[in-house]
């Protein structure tokens, strides 16, 4: 494996790679906005109670057990490894030779 | 019976642990501190996100957070939710940073970068090094001891210092052995197992009270304000906030992405943590506290912690309540041997190889090597110590302040990554006026206006940091070129 070349590469591509760093932003202004909507409805439910949706167990835990799955899936798992471009990441020539 | 049968599985856990530090070994490259203290940064995702999961629940999920539950109803459900919300941006943009500058500089230690970015030896090997990795989180390893040498009397009936030495001495076995590959492989397993130990008892809990709708409406006639917040909404919000941007870059988890063996096993050190928080502190905990209210509806609020262990050794059939204790056991030990690695490399990196630079002493590789071992079986030693003896004020301070002291790498870290002014003078003085203003909000006026102390440290920090980094001058062209800030 050609080290210092692969060394070159790798800065450009973590580094300095536009579209890498344009993926990230986004997805920091998106947790901005989604922690917003977050706490927004953690105070509406907090000032609420109990004549809120969460008066009852069974829904409480609905809205929290939705919120946190599709959260995870869809912001976490998918929106992560779109925002670290993993993808393109797995098939770069270093990846490929490693190991 | 039961205790005989409960030391039984207790004890293959052990085997296995040192078993699988055995393994490591095997794949040791000898002489080596990176190889030793984060694994030559050849360990895959897998056990990558299970290592993470392990590291960031300690025996916290176990009683702490059911207590908290129990105490604070919904409140505390919203507190825990602020880890998944704040802390991914963290997990990734920071952590695939820190993984490519770990490999590409060979850090081992927290400090290395920020002693590498900000151009600053001994004043930041001290306040990064021995106060927010070594002094805040030793403290964290007395507490994990203490947990498992309770929940091992409560289990098995023996006392609980000879509970709590066996813990120390199988820790430090695995740990002086294994080095980080070793704990990575054991808190794989133990991620297993304190996932399947709160699911289990999650899952008898339904099943004993006949359906999940049987036991949440048998939980609320139990206690009709189960759910109502008892915290102010500015303490949920502060306090969730000090957590979720703190956590990425708890110490324990900062080594982990040196650790990581390409970037997509560095994403699943966030993927790991953010599954455990699904599971372990959002999504089950309101299943366990409606058991939990049903079996013990009126139990003193300060002693909640401890009805999790309660409940399945009083009430679940030998084989899962041995599980649980597993799990207990599995989450405290796991924690505590990242932060044993740690305190370690701390030790040998920060501070024995740093001292040998600047003098005459010279230490090879190898020894700096097995320096780190011995300070694994020194610093558990001191840590069985500690947890005999009653707690006083000094370790009361390292305890308060520890998480929200960790908070206070995140200035220091984002400003060292995209900031090209940001200098030693700021991240010194920030660094300091932030240790200062959490030991004034902690410990003389408590949560200043309802807001937590560490929310405090973090914007004096963040904004002395900024002001002196501005007035001195800036870092060397030749650093901010080897971290992209220049071309």
């Amino acid at each position: 494996m050609d080290t210092k070349k692969y060394d070159a590469e790798k800065y450009e591509f973590y580094i300095k790679n536009a579209e890498r760093n344009r993926r990230q932003k986004i997805y920091a202004v998106l947790t901005l906005i989604i922690g917003i909507f977050f706490e927004l409805l953690v105070y509406y439910m907090h000032v609420s109670f109990p004549n809120s949706l969460i008066g009852g167990i069974p829904v409480f835990a609905v809205i929290v057990w939705s919120l946190i799955v599709i959260h995870y899936v869809v912001f976490l798992v998918i929106g992560g490894s779109w925002a670290l471009d993993l993808k393109n990441d797995q098939l770069q020539e270093w990846n490929k030779n490693a190991g | 019976m039961r205790s005989v049968f409960i030391m039984s599985l207790v004890v293959l856990y052990f085997v296995v642990c040192i078993g699988l530090a055995l393994y490591a070994k095997r794949s040791e490259v000898k002489g080596s501190k990176k190889d030793y203290f984060v694994a030559s940064g050849a360990i895959g995702s897998v056990i990558l996100f299970l290592t993470a999961l392990a590291t960031a629940f300690s025996a916290f999920a176990y009683m702490g957070q059911m207590g908290m539950v129990y105490n604070y109803g919904s409140s505390a459900i919203w507190n825990f939710f602020h880890y998944a919300i704040f802390s991914y941006p963290f997990f990734f943009i920071i952590g695939s940073k820190l993984w490519y500058y770990g490999g590409k500089y060979g850090y081992v230690t927290p400090a290395d970068f920020i002693v590498h970015r900000y151009e600053s030896g001994s004043p930041m090997r001290f306040l990064v090094g021995l106060i927010i990795c070594v002094y805040f989180s030793i403290f964290y390893i007395v507490i994990q001891i203490k947990g498992c040498g309770w929940a091992l009397q409560e289990a098995t009936g023996i006392s609980s210092p000879l509970a709590m030495l066996v813990i120390t001495l199988l820790l430090a076995l695995y740990v002086a052995l294994g080095g980080m590959r070793g704990v990575a492989y054991a808190d794989a397993m133990q991620a297993l197992l304190l996932v399947a130990g709160i699911l289990f008892i999650a899952g008898f809990m339904i099943t004993r009270e006949g359906g999940l709708v049987n036991l949440f409406a048998k939980g609320m006639a139990a206690d009709p304000t189960i759910l109502q917040p008892k915290q102010p909404f500015k303490e949920i919000f502060s306090g969730g906030l000090v957590m979720a941007l703190s956590m990425p870059l708890w110490p324990m988890l900062w080594t982990k992405y040196y650790s990581a063996k390409n970037m997509k096993a560095a994403y699943s050190v966030g993927t790991g943590c953010g599954l455990g928080t699904v599971i372990v502190t959002v999504s089950l905990p309101i299943i366990i506290v409606c058991g939990l209210k049903i079996a013990y509806p009126h139990w003193e609020s300060g002693k909640a912690d401890v009805l999790i262990i309660k409940y399945a050794l009083e009430l679940m059939p030998p084989v899962l309540a041995a599980l649980i204790v597993a799990g207990l056991l599995a989450a405290a030990m796991s924690t505590a041997a990242g932060l044993i690695l740690l305190v370690s490399s701390v030790f040998s990196v920060d501070i024995v190889e740093a001292v040998q630079k600047s003098t005459s002493l010279k230490l090879s590789e190898k020894q700096i090597v097995t320096s780190g071992r011995i300070f694994v079986v020194v610093i558990m030693l001191i840590s069985f110590w500690l947890a005999l003896i009653p707690l006083g004020q000094l370790v009361k301070i390292g305890i308060q302040m520890a998480y929200p002291g960790y908070l206070l790498a995140v200035p220091l870290v984002v400003g060292g990554l995209w900031w090209r002014r940001a200098n030693k003078y700021g991240a010194i003085w920030g660094l300091v006026a932030g240790l200062i203003t959490l030991y004034i909000t902690i410990f003389v006026t408590k949560n200043p206006m309802g807001i937590a102390a560490g929310i405090w440290g973090l914007v004096v920090c963040s904004v002395v940091f900024i002001v002196v980094s501005l007035l001195t001058k800036p870092t060397s062209d030749k650093t901010l070129r080897e971290f992209g800030l220049i071309k």
